[in-house]
């Protein structure tokens, strides 16, 4: 992560239906900066916004009022330049199996690239990169993508956007519907993918423990608008506004979070079963403890 | 947000019209339009105008509902109307210049002409500005079901249309769905010439076929666990029942008919 | 408490083209009792869906049979008879529901199954109460929300009085706020009306709410137990590409340290209880 802001909005502001009598504020005064290489985790119940903000990232929507910055410019300073904006900012919605539409997988891939107006060696060295980050062998291209399982769907259509090789990939539920092991897979592709190309991430998720696991900093979007946007750490620590939002903490911090109650002194920025179990190893080795 | 699309043109409020049994709706629109073809002059046509102004009246659907649904057929009845102004040849001759005649006839019988299609489009709007669609296809059902004796299932086509007004914005938003994923990864849906239009809709149409099939076969399913086996032995939730009022409206548009066939004999026919 | 469903020595498979069709249940035995609520968990693929679909004759095993409340599937003339008595509640909730007006979505199943109009009138406006949805007769299906939708389709389902519902991945494509509320909807229904549940899921914070959990893999059953036995088996679950409660393996790693909690430990608030004895 560096100190350089890759994509900041400024008061971005949308309303549906500007101007009738019912009026709805989808997103309001959302001043943000994601910094270039960082990967933030997007979280926030049906509703509140998170879905609005991220079509105003690659110009599917323009807001009401403020503006979106790509590198420090305006990405609407210029309309004809709006889809190079999505090549730069990629977006990969939920269900992103459903827009699947080629004969194979390998020209499915190369559906953006191709758009980009790119050479055909660029094109085919792009989509070998992409489906090698998915984790899918090159004796998937010739495949038809109907034919591949619903997680293997998945992992082509993120492939999809990742051949974009987009300074900022946005993820929209990656994991939504797959069953746990399919859940993982994803996520872990995700990480090593940021982890090769130091590339941008912003995950949207339901899953509190996904986004403790992997996530830099943590966008939380209530009604409309930002509630925190802060370190996992900081923002945890605002456990019980939090659930007031109806949204959940990990479980680990819950646990960490009851046993102080119970007048423990632990730790609670710990968010996986294996920090805490490294925690709770080294407290009970240390003696300080009554163990048996 | 797109999740308020509603199919058809139905004007909520509430109204006698809209509190009228669908059934006889549909049976005094067919009524009105045999009644208006009957009219033989501007005295007989004058009770049918009265007719439909009344009842736009009473359905308390704002007239700039109605100018609307006129302003496509506005063309259709201009050129009626001049065809009629030049082509017919009755009466008193106003103007002749070359080729062009205009009579009296020719004007009466165009504004004649003018008024009945006004009046044929008003009532139908009527129909569909205060029935809702899955009433007007139970309405079908129900009136057409003695066709069962033919072997025609009019169960099935009215179910078929009900699935339909269903998930059309179910498709809508979809189609809304896999157009913003396209454009993610760089479609251009907007410039280019017509056939590269054509073509950039590939990618959205490809998946949305794939969509629907996927939908219709979970449907299937979905509607064989709820036990549906097709129109027989069918009951309904709803029960369609005529209310005076509704047979008091039938009675109005009976004696319009009687007077249009009196007001035709008594006063000389037009066309 | 008598068998409900009873799945005998069931072989099924689905015919594909060309191929050799692959088994997906092989010798599958499974009986559940009235009035349970029993929870399928497994990965994708591995024949759980099936299941649901054998429960009331969708599909119809090519050996050995399935019995509901003393009637075999495979007999054309008890679809029927079987099909109201089970109800099954499938993972897209757009894709089950047929009508454009929530109230005449529940009536679907009552009509076909040709009920009185006052009665089915009465059971709608029931159904809409049990699950909440009753202040959204009028409204438009596609209007609604992924749980309130879900939530209309267990309404259509106990409109017809089954004595059994079999829910296929209700939660999978709901928000965690649509995900409590079917599940608190399917947990009344089971314990004020005595409906037997069928819970189909990968989620196992889910199936940890049934009284009996059956892990599948490959076709059969691997673990069946009450939930808090099941969850014990940590690695069995792991390889069947399940999660296991979080608490639970962290308890299950403090005891392979040698650390001291009894006890079969499934919820967060259990493990606290316990951790903060040994902690003191």
């Amino acid at each position: 992560m560096t100190n350089h802001p890759i994509l900041t909005t400024e008061d971005l502001t949308y309303i549906y239906q500007k101007g009738s009598k019912n009026e709805v504020p989808a997103i309001q005064d959302v001043s943000i900066d994601i910094m270039q290489g960082e990967l933030v985790g997007i979280i926030g119940h049906t509703g509140s916004g998170k879905s609005t903000l991220i079509e105003h990232f690659n110009a599917l929507k323009k807001g009401t009022s403020g503006r979106v910055l790509l590198d420090g410019a305006d990405i609407w300073a210029d309309r004809s330049k709006i889809r190079s904006v999505r090549f730069h900012v990629g977006v990969c919605f939920q269900y992103p199996e459903y827009q699947l539409f080629e004969e194979t997988v390998a020209k499915d891939i190369a559906f953006g690239p191709k758009n980009m107006g790119l050479q055909q060696d660029e094109i085919d060295r792009r989509v070998s990169d992409a489906l090698s980050f998915v984790g899918l062998s090159d004796a998937y291209k010739e495949k038809s993508p109907f034919d591949l399982s619903g997680g293997e769907k998945r992992r082509v259509a993120i492939a999809g956007i990742m051949a974009m090789e987009p300074q900022v990939l946005v993820l929209d539920e990656p994991c939504a519907g797959l069953d746990p092991r399919g859940r993982e897979t994803v996520l872990r592709m995700i990480a090593d993918y940021r982890a090769k190309t130091g590339c941008t991430v912003l995950l949207v998720s339901h899953s509190m423990e996904d986004v403790a696991a992997i996530a830099d900093r943590i966008l939380v979007m209530n009604q409309s608008r930002v509630a925190f946007f802060d370190t996992v750490e900081r923002v945890f620590s605002h456990a019980e506004e939090l659930q007031n939002m109806g949204l959940d903490i990990p479980q680990m911090t819950h646990l960490l979070l009851l046993l102080r109650e119970k007048g423990i002194d632990v730790p609670v920025n710990l968010y996986t079963v294996s920090q805490v179990h490294a925690m709770l190893q080294s407290r009970l080795k240390g003696g300080n403890v009554n163990a048996e | 947000m797109l999740n308020d699309i509603t199919i058809g043109q139905y004007y909520k409020t509430d109204s006698p019209v809209h509190r009228m049994d669908a059934r006889m709706k549909l049976i005094l629109t067919v009524l009105f339009i045999v009644i208006i073809f009957l009219c033989k002059n501007f005295f007989s046509l004058s009770v049918m105008f009265l007719l439909t102004a009344v009842s736009i009246l009473l359905s308390k659907v704002p007239f700039r509902m109605f100018f609307k649904s006129l302003k496509p057929i506005v063309p259709i009845i201009l050129i009626t109307a001049v065809l009629n102004i030049f082509y017919i040849k009755k009466g008193m001759t106003l103007l002749s210049f070359w080729v062009i005649t205009i009579t009296t006839g020719g004007l009466y019988t165009a504004f004649f002409m003018a008024v009945r299609i006004i009046c044929l489009i008003m009532a139908s709007s009527l129909l569909t500005y205060t029935t809702v669609p899955t009433l007007l296809t139970d309405a079908i059902e129900r009136l057409l079901s003695p066709l069962k004796v033919f072997h025609i299932s009019v169960h099935t086509l009215a179910m078929m249309m009900t699935l339909a007004l269903r998930f059309i914005p179910t498709l809508i938003e979809e189609i809304d769905r896999i157009t913003n994923a396209q454009k993610a990864r760089g479609a251009d849906f907007e410039s280019g010439k017509f056939l590269d239009r054509v073509r950039a809709m590939i990618p959205v149409l490809i998946p949305l076929f794939v969509s629907a099939f996927r939908r219709a076969y979970e449907l299937s399913f979905a509607m064989t666990c709820r036990c549906y086996h097709g129109g027989d032995g069918r009951t309904r939730m709803k029960q369609m029942k005529f209310s005076a009022a509704d047979f008091l409206a039938l009675g109005v548009f009976l004696a319009a008919l009687a007077g249009v066939i009196v007001l035709n004999y008594f006063f000389t026919a037009l066309i | 408490m008598s068998s409900f469903i009873e799945f005998q020595h069931v072989t099924f498979a689905y015919e594909t083209e060309g191929e050799q069709p692959k088994p997906v249940l092989h010798d599958f035995s499974l009986s559940v009792e009235k009035g349970d609520f029993v929870a399928i968990l497994g990965h994708n693929g591995c024949g759980k869906s099936t299941v649901a679909k054998l429960c009331n004759g969708i599909e119809i095993p090519q050996s050995g049979c399935v019995m509901v409340d003393g009637l075999d599937t495979k007999v054309e003339d008890n679809l029927l008879a079987i099909r109201q008595r089970v109800g099954i509640v499938f993972q897209n909730p757009d894709n089950q529901i047929v009508a454009t007006i929530v109230e005449d979505d529940v009536a679907f199943g009552p009509e076909n199954l040709g009920v009185e109009p006052k009665e089915i009138r009465r059971r709608v406006d029931e159904a809409l109460k049990d699950v909440g949805m009753y202040d959204h007769r009028f409204a438009e299906p596609h209007k609604l929300s992924g749980g309130q939708k879900q939530r209309v389709a267990i309404a259509g389902i106990i409109a017809m009085q089954p004595a059994c519902i079999v829910l296929d991945e209700p939660t999978a494509m709901l928000d965690p706020r649509g995900r409590k509320d079917v599940m608190k909807t399917v947990q009344m229904l089971n314990r004020e009306f005595g409906i037997t549940v069928l819970f189909i899921t990968h989620y196992m914070d889910e199936a940890a709410k049934a009284n009996r959990v059956i892990v599948m893999d490959k076709g059969s059953i691997l673990l069946d137990g009450v939930p808090r036995d099941v969850f014990q088996q940590c690695d069995t679950l792991r390889k069947a590409g399940l999660d296991v409660p979080q608490a639970t393996s962290l308890a299950q790693l403090l005891k392979q340290d040698g650390v001291s909690l009894p006890g079969k430990i499934l919820t967060v608030e259990e493990l606290a209880e316990q951790l903060a004895a040994v902690l003191h």
